[in-house]
């Protein structure tokens, strides 16, 4: 029992990273994700935030699914989820300034990321999932999503700005002359584009090997 | 109906828990918060006086506003341990584009701590360089702004900057002391030194020119116009704001009463501006005493047969022929009537006029009238034949 119940988390978080990478496999949240990928530190960090509010509201909904009407259980997730972001604005307001500032808008926009309320949906709210495992579940689509915002904000920020984490790492000569079009919103786009058309070609590659090995 | 209690009392108790939980958060966050936003407002202040850890707002800013309107705000500087370290002001000035924004940091020793334009509207590639640090650097601990370098094309701009820098100094030694209090008062007169000279007719006066002080002498006829202007511009650049001393320049000014009409010189704005500052400060001066002087004119009495009586005229002229001033002595004439024609209103029209001919009679009192008009043509026949 003990054995399964381990596995069972593992599979839990893995599937949040890799088999359902909330932005490369269910291609949601994906406002959030093209605008705050200019740069490595910002979608890093947005990550984080959201991962924040994907586990505190996963747990808080998981505890209270039992005392959530059925009826009224989308009002119920959206207060939840809101709370958590509210926190997350303000201490980020208290002790991140500079993030907070470069963020803008888009921290308050959590709220409607659709992967928050889709897990609350489809994984925190349901009774045969306990809270620890909805907390993975939550902390797994986090890490998804912080390893996909992190690799777009790397690729965006070398390329558009010639810059990791403002170091120019390309030389000064590069990071003077770079291509601003990837920092752009277009430019955020087509290298979404880019990303997807990689993972799922890799997704694909793995699924007839192991239909092969079948 | 039992159901739809349920459900919006646990959504109610929902929304409690997240209300309480948020306000929780807030209590923590919120000072922490306000701190990080005065820091914000700070920081451009702590760029000019950096030892400071906190800047306090001036208490009643609108006990200043009359003797220094162009300052919009200021603050004291206090270090840690409360001492006054200086002050730094906001200060509007006019440039050569628009209005500039200024903050200005004033040390308590009198220092000008540092200047930095908060926004602008002067021109791209010349006045606007007074945003960039090769020119603010210039203000960063100097006693004074004699030894910033304007910027070549773009006088103007500097020099607005600097008169706003040289006005935040004054006001900070001024008002900076009295700043927290607000029931100190300051004194009304301005802080400006009176320079001007009156003697005659002639009155010299000063004004601030592109490197120095420019001294005009003015010589007024009776009636206030200027009949010559000569100034000593030898602090200004040979050949460029010395033209503003020339007899081509200054003869434009001749039979003005103020400097307003004359236009500033191309290439030598600074200079003939203030040229110009300082005949308008002559004319002021000698409109305020013109009262005594204007007795000096030539003054011709005439008189003339009215409708009742004689009528009496005092006519002063110009020096060229024109009439200064009419005084009429009509009490032979009908009150209310006739004696209009003695009236300021009736006699003002003759100013200017070298006789009588181009004003018309008054109706109602033709005879007394045209009493005053024989009269004055009589008084400026006989100046003319003087």
């Amino acid at each position: 029992m003990k054995t399964t119940k381990k596995a069972s988390l593992g599979k839990v978080f893995l599937n949040g990273v890799i088999t359902e990478n909330p932005t490369f496999r269910l291609v949601l949240g994906t406002c959030a994700t093209l605008a705050t990928t200019i740069s490595l530190i910002n979608g890093f960090s947005m990550a984080i935030a959201t991962t924040f509010v994907l586990v505190g509201s996963n747990v808080a909904i998981s505890l209270l699914k039992n005392f959530i009407p059925e009826k009224v259980r989308i009002p119920a997730y959206v207060v939840v989820i809101a709370s958590f972001v509210t926190i997350v604005q303000m201490v980020m307001q208290a002790y991140f300034i500079d993030l907070y500032n470069s963020l803008g808008v888009f921290i308050p926009l959590i709220v409607v990321n659709c992967i928050i309320l889709a897990r609350a949906e489809t994984f925190a709210g349901k009774a045969e999932n306990s809270v620890l495992a909805s907390a993975v579940d939550g902390l797994g689509m986090g890490v998804g999503f912080i390893c996909a915002l992190s690799l777009m904000g790397t690729f965006r920020e070398l390329i558009g700005s010639g810059t990791i984490l403002g170091v120019p790492v390309l030389g000064d000569g590069f990071a003077a002359n770079a291509m601003k079009f990837f920092a752009n919103p277009a430019g955020g786009f087509i290298t979404f584009g880019l990303f997807l058309a990689t993972f799922n070609f890799v997704f694909a590659k793995i699924d007839a090997k192991r239909r092969n090995k079948a | 109906m039992r159901e739809y209690r349920t459900l919006s009392l646990r959504l109610m108790v929902i929304c409690l828990i997240a209300a309480l939980a948020l306000a929780g958060v807030n209590a923590l966050t919120a000072p922490i918060i306000e701190t990080q936003k005065k820091n914000t407002a700070n920081a451009g202040r702590r760029e000019l006086i950096p030892d400071a850890s906190d800047f306090v707002e001036a208490a009643a800013m609108d006990r200043f506003t009359a003797k220094y309107p162009e300052v919009t705000d200021a603050y004291t500087a206090v270090d840690a341990s409360g001492n006054v370290l200086g002050y730094t002001m906001d200060v509007e000035t006019k440039g050569f584009g628009g209005t500039i924004e200024l903050n200005i940091g004033v040390l308590t020793d009198g220092t000008i701590a540092g200047m930095r334009i908060v926004s602008h509207s002067e021109t791209e590639g010349l006045g606007a360089n007074a945003a960039k640090p090769a020119f603010y650097n210039q203000f960063t601990n100097i006693p004074d702004t004699s030894s910033v370098q304007v910027m070549t094309g773009a006088s103007v701009t500097s020099h607005a900057v600097i008169k706003a820098v040289d006005l935040a100094q004054t006001f900070a030694k001024e008002c900076g002391p009295i700043l927290q209090d607000a029931s100190a008062q300051v004194s009304e007169e301005p802080a400006g030194e009176d320079t001007g000279v009156v003697s005659g007719n002639t009155v010299t006066e000063t004004a601030e020119g592109f490197a120095g002080t420019v001294t005009v002498n003015v010589t007024f006829n009776d009636d206030g116009t200027i009949a010559s202007v000569t100034a000593d511009v030898s602090t200004e650049t040979a050949g460029v704001g010395q033209r503003a001393g020339e007899e081509d320049y200054l003869g434009q000014f001749v039979g003005q009463s103020n400097a307003d009409g004359v236009d500033t010189l191309s290439g030598a704005t600074y200079s003939s501006t203030a040229v110009k500052e300082a005949i308008n400060k002559a004319c002021e001066k000698f409109a305020a005493g013109g009262a005594s002087s204007s007795a000096e004119g030539t003054t011709i009495t005439e008189s003339a047969q009215g409708f009742a009586g004689e009528v009496t005229v005092n006519v002063t002229f110009n020096d060229d022929g024109t009439i200064a001033s009419v005084t009429a002595d009509v009490s032979t004439e009908t009150a209310g009537v006739g004696q209009r024609a003695g009236e300021d209103d009736y006699l003002g029209q003759f100013v200017g006029q070298s006789n009588a001919d181009g004003v018309d009679t008054l109706s109602g009192a033709t005879y007394s009238s045209t009493a005053v008009k024989e009269a004055i043509n009589k008084a400026c026949e006989q100046f003319a034949g003087n």
